[in-house]
């Protein structure tokens, strides 16, 4: 044994340059790498070439410039600007991931609950159901439920399903269904709205420290204290007592006021200084914990090449942060100027200290056959555009958040719900308090996954002509030519958006995994 | 046999049979166990009753156009292609997969047996659904008797025209199986019947009834679609019936190609054939490119020659493992030589060729390590130059057809090369990117991982419009490649990037033993990716690849926006602005939709059955 341990110290030789592994490995990256710059340098080159020739825009004008374009419904149909116009799109775009993550998310759990179901029937129908959906591309989906729309008959004062009574506006009803959508009566902000919902905040934070302390109290004395019920009342008592109380809240409209005139007066410079600072800081807050991580009670783990090459690309980011904050100044001076209108807005919000209801139902009113009223409030509209697309990412992503569900459920060993059964619990205890926690750690990560791609496929919207910001972006190149930075804003759009949403699933998740040991 | 049976006989003996379960016990089991599951329950026959009720309606509501779609037909598989008189490519195509399906499916004897008792009780399942629907199918009669719950059941009990002989057939079919069942009396557990028997009688009833009942039929004479009565028309059924033959035929080919020269062979022609048919048939039989063939020996056949030839000539030398330090200093000046040609104007091809010889050169000592191995290795470098070229010379080649469309790929069809070939360019691509992620080499791993989460962050929509639009003014002038390579290329890097996430889970189910074990054998990093890792690697992915493949499926219906002839364009598009069926596009939908739906089912099925065969989540 001894003597086989002294060789290699013997044969130990200088190891040539082409035969150092570190060497080349690192030469084989290097010469990869510019082999991928000179690609995208003469790929550049080629470009600037045909752009000149043809006399195509580059430049991103059109987002300050009139995009002479008007969008189908949104927040600003006649848009004055194509950066205004493609916040339209973007809002218009994340109205239908919002509703949509909530109706999937319902639709699905309760499918995949069905799924598991002991009852036949229920069972097969909620199979057939997710068989069928996912097993059917979404953009024909989408396009059939487009189609439905328009099979609809038209907008009259017959429509029904309930028809309609004349009132101020025109003919007024509950429901209309027709080619132009699904209207129906809605509650709307008015007046004192934004007082109210201050209130409703207050009572938010209120009712979670309610709930808190009354979860304390049950696991101090060990019985039944109702904290979801404590909780859900004292928010309500807020509601309603806001509901009556709510003029006092107007003594902020003076405070946002100020806040207002304050960021109005700051100069750029020091909005520059604070996020060059905040770009220093992350850098180094996030260096010093990936070395907190590497101590051990030894001391300071040697570091590998790898988390050499990790250490630098934050500290290069860091700095590029601060160039870039210093560089173009428009961005900071962006950021103040929104703060500085957005607070003016609130400040108009909290204007009056008198005011009437903080909403007001509003009924769909018929002006004449086919035309709603375009005066008052006259309810709420899902368009002919809206109607397809949502429809279509709910039902499809319910099937597969559905698919999620039952995975997660399945995940849960029959142990668990054996000694559940065990200790006494009911069925519908055991679900609540034994699988669902259990399975909802496991079905987070898929589940946010399927969010994302719910977000990612409104974009089929432009099949049928909803004014998202894929379909929007399109709308401005062909008026303008601008075709490469549409493109280039729509992969920022969703490559944030993406980030953001994977950021928000993986902080959540790690805050609910268990520590194991 | 015999000895099987008594075994068989006295298990029955010893463990206690469960008694026969009559319909009240199971109802009363899986209905009706407690007052909220009958609720359930009944909540749930009424929205049976109400959808299958509404969707029957629809279906056979006499205002609906399914001329639309019958007519049509041609127009759904091939676009603009029966334009081009020459549609029996299109039957030579499809008759060569068939032709392989069966032939594989021969040789790798799908199909097991099947107990009369199951086949016996399927066929009265099915038996008892097409009842339930001929019952709540729309009904003739209108009846009033002043109350609606009443009127629906007498509606849906007063059985007529078509409805009757959907009854009746379901009747007939369950006495036909309860009397084959009684035939067989207890024995109909174990007496089993070929599974294949199923697709076999169904496959000639499909035939008898397409020659013998009058379906009517579509003709197209002056300048319009006519309907006339009749069978359907013979240029529908002829080919069908060679199609169904053929079928049949090569199945038995196979299997009797198997016993007779053993299994090895004939599946490895069998799996080569399948990846050479899809480039074959498309290019070749569909494309019809009129070959110069002057040009073809002057150009093409000399490139391939001298790199088969030269290129195998120095593979062979520097794969011999004696050689040391001088073949590794040739192949790297193989490579810079290869790169070099990149800077000077040739054929593309041959700078292809001489970065893909410079590569061979470079893993030769790392494959051929006995002869056998040298002699696979020099193989696999004729195989790959030999399919190239080939590629290149008939890419290069003009087609002859004549047809008023822009490509002469359309409808299903198209959607079939697109998806295929998006899945089978994009495997290589998102295995070295699932390599480079989770390799230790930073460069690498940064420019993989942003490649993958930048593509995965966009929709897809978003990358067909970037290559529709804007690939174009990064290229050279005159260089501006159609519609459908665009189309190909999006989807090929675009499903790399979800591909590459797959094959990264399958990497990190690797035991940490196993390098270790590898590199204790000494093997390099090459060796141990290609032999060790990734073998297990892409088994325990299967079922994530196949997932992919149907997802990419899907996705192709997504060139329709940017005005490609696929499957929904026609349906959604071209279809509803005819003359003749004009704005008819609910139907054409659900038509595609019931397509598209068939294809993706059965294979997320057959995935299932590979799943359980190679025994994938049973540890």
């Amino acid at each position: 044994m001894a003597i086989q341990m002294e060789q290699p110290r013997q044969q130990h030789q200088r190891v040539p340059l082409y035969r150092n592994v570190t060497f080349l490995k690192w030469a084989a990256q290097i010469i990869f790498l510019f082999g991928l710059i000179a690609l995208f340098w003469i790929l550049y080159t080629q470009a600037a070439r045909n752009l000149e020739a043809k006399s195509i825009d580059v430049s991103f004008d059109f987002l300050a410039e009139p995009p002479g374009i008007a969008i189908a419904e949104g927040v600003d149909t006649r848009p004055d600007t194509g950066g205004r116009a493609l916040f339209v799109g973007i809002v218009n775009m994340l109205r239908i991931t919002v509703a949509g993550i909530f109706a999937a998310t319902i639709l699905g759990v309760v499918l995949g609950v069905a799924r598991l179901s002991s009852n036949w029937i229920v069972n097969k129908l909620a199979t057939v159901y997710i068989e069928i959906i996912r097993n059917v591309p979404l953009l024909v989906q989408i396009v059939f439920w487009a189609a439905i729309v328009v099979a609809l008959p038209d907008l009259s004062f017959e429509t029904g399903p309930f028809g309609c009574t004349q009132g101020v506006d025109g003919c007024e009803g509950w429901l209309f269904i027709s080619n132009k959508g699904v209207s129906f009566a809605w509650f709307f902000p008015s007046d004192g709205f934004w007082q109210w919902f201050t209130v409703l905040i207050i009572g938010v934070v209120v009712a979670v420290w309610v709930f808190r302390r009354r979860i304390r109290l049950k696991e101090e004395r060990g019985d039944e204290t109702y904290a979801l019920s404590w909780a859900t009342g004292t928010f309500l008592l807020f509601a309603v007592v806001g509901w009556f109380v709510h003029p006092i809240m107007g003594f902020l409209g003076p405070i946002w006021g100020a806040i207002s005139d304050v960021l109005d007066g700051l100069p750029t410079w020091m909005v520059q200084v604070v996020l060059a600072a905040l770009a220093v800081f992350a850098a180094g807050w996030w260096i010093k914990r990936f070395l907190d991580d590497r101590r051990t009670p030894a001391g300071l783990a040697k570091l590998t090449d790898d988390d050499i090459f990790r250490i630098g690309s934050v500290a290069f980011a860091g700095v590029l942060g601060v160039v870039v904050f210093f560089l173009f100044s428009g961005i900071s001076e962006w950021i103040l100027e929104s703060g500085r209108d957005l607070f003016a807005v609130m400040d108009d919000k909290f204007e009056f200290l008198e005011s009437g209801d903080p909403l007001r139902l509003g009924k769909p009113s018929l002006a004449k056959p086919g035309n709603f009223a375009n005066y008052g409030l006259t309810g709420m509209t899902v368009s002919k555009l809206f109607f397809p697309v949502f429809v279509g990412v709910t039902l499809y992503t319910a099937a597969f958040i559905a698919e999620v569900v039952r995975g997660g459920i399945l995940a849960i060993s029959k142990g668990q719900s054996e000694a559940g059964l065990a200790l006494g619990l009911r069925r519908s205890q055991l679900l609540r308090f034994i699988i669902l926690p259990q399975a909802f750690r496991i079905i987070l990560p898929p589940m946010g996954n399927q969010y994302l791609n719910l977000a990612k496929n409104t974009s089929l919207g432009i099949a049928v002509a909803y004014p998202e910001v894929v379909a929007v972006g399109q709308t401005i190149y062909n008026q303008t030519g601008a075709t490469i930075p549409v493109v280039i804003l729509w992969m920022l759009f969703y490559v944030s958006m993406s980030l953001l949403i994977s950021a928000i699933v993986n902080w959540y998740n790690r805050r609910i995994q268990l520590v194991e040991r | 046999m015999e000895p099987q049976d008594t075994h068989d006989e006295l298990a029955h003996e010893i463990a206690p049979e469960t008694p026969p379960k009559g319909p009240w016990v199971w109802a009363r089991e899986n209905l009706f166990s407690t007052p909220f599951n009958s609720v359930l329950t009944i909540v749930g026959v009424i929205i049976v009753v109400f959808f299958v009720r509404g969707m029957l309606a629809w279906l056979f509501d006499p205002e609906r156009r399914w001329d639309a779609v019958l007519t049509n037909m041609r127009f759904y598989m091939t676009q603009a292609y029966h334009q081009s008189g020459q549609f029996v490519r299109v039957w030579v195509g499809f008759g060569a997969v068939v032709a392989l399906a069966g032939l594989s499916f021969g040789a790798w004897r799908i199909g097991g047996r099947i107990t009369v008792h199951s086949l016996t009780r399927g066929a009265q399942a099915a038996a008892g659904g097409l009842f339930v629907a001929a019952m709540l199918g729309p009904a003739d009669v209108d009846v009033d008797t002043g109350i609606p719950i009443i009127d629906a059941v007498v509606e849906m009990v007063a059985l007529t025209g078509g409805r009757l002989w959907a009854a009746i057939a379901a009747v007939v079919v369950f006495a036909v199986a309860a009397l084959v069942a009684r035939s067989y009396g207890p024995r109909a557990k174990e007496a089993e019947v070929p599974i294949l028997a199923v697709p076999l009688v169904a496959i000639v009833a499909t035939l008898v009834a397409l020659w013998v009942i009058p379906f009517g039929r579509y003709v197209f004479r002056d300048g319009q679609n006519l309907y006339e009565s009749g069978t359907v028309s013979t240029s529908t059924t002829t080919p069908l019936t060679i199609m169904a033959v053929l079928l049949v035929v090569s199945y038995y080919a196979g299997r009797a190609l198997v016993d007779w020269v053993g299994q090895r062979v004939p599946k490895a022609v069998l799996s080569i054939l399948w990846v050479l048919a899809l480039p074959i048939i498309v290019l070749v039989v569909l494309r019809d490119p009129a070959f110069d063939f002057g040009h073809l020996a002057r150009v093409d056949l000399i490139i391939w020659a001298v790199f088969v030839i030269g290129g195998g000539l120095i593979i062979t030398v520097l794969s011999n493992p004696n050689l040391g330090e001088p073949g590794r200093a040739v192949s790297g000046l193989l490579l810079v030589v290869a790169l070099g040609m990149w800077a000077v104007p040739m054929l593309i091809r041959i700078r292809l060729f001489g970065l893909l010889l410079a590569l061979f050169a470079i893993g030769a000592p790392t494959f051929a390590g006995d002869r056998q191995g040298r002699m696979r290795y020099i193989g696999l470098w004729i195989g790959i130059v030999t399919v190239l070229g080939y590629l290149f010379a008939v890419v290069n080649t003009p087609s002859t057809l004549e047809i008023q469309a822009k490509s002469f790929l359309g409808g299903l069809t198209l959607t079939f090369v697109l998806a295929l070939t998006s899945i089978f360019l994009s495997f290589p691509l998102g295995l070295l990117m699932a390599l480079g992620r989770t390799s230790s080499m930073p460069i690498f791993r940064v420019i993989s991982t942003a490649y993958i989460e930048l593509v995965r962050g966009i929709p897809f929509i978003t990358v067909l419009f970037f290559f529709d639009i804007i690939l174009v003014l990064f290229l050279p002038e005159g260089l501006e490649p159609d519609s459908v390579t665009l189309a190909i290329i999006a989807g090929t890097l675009f499903s790399a990037a979800y591909l590459a996430e797959n094959v990264r889970g399958g990497l990190q189910a690797i035991q940490t033993g196993q390098y270790e074990a590898a590199r204790a054998m000494g093997l390099s990093t090459l060796q141990l990716t290609v032999f060790i890792v990734l073998p297990q690697a892409l088994r325990a992915v299967i079922p994530a690849l196949v997932g992919q493949t149907i997802a990419i499926f899907k996705d192709t219906s997504l060139v329709a926006i940017i005005g490609l002839f696929d499957f929904l364009f026609i349906a959604d598009k071209v279809i509803p602005a005819q003359t003749i069926f004009l704005g008819i596009r609910l139907e054409n939908l659900v038509f595609i939709a019931a397509v598209y739906w068939l294809f993706t089912f059965s294979f997320s099925r057959a995935s299932l059955r590979i799943e359980r065969k190679v025994g994938l989540g049973e540890r």
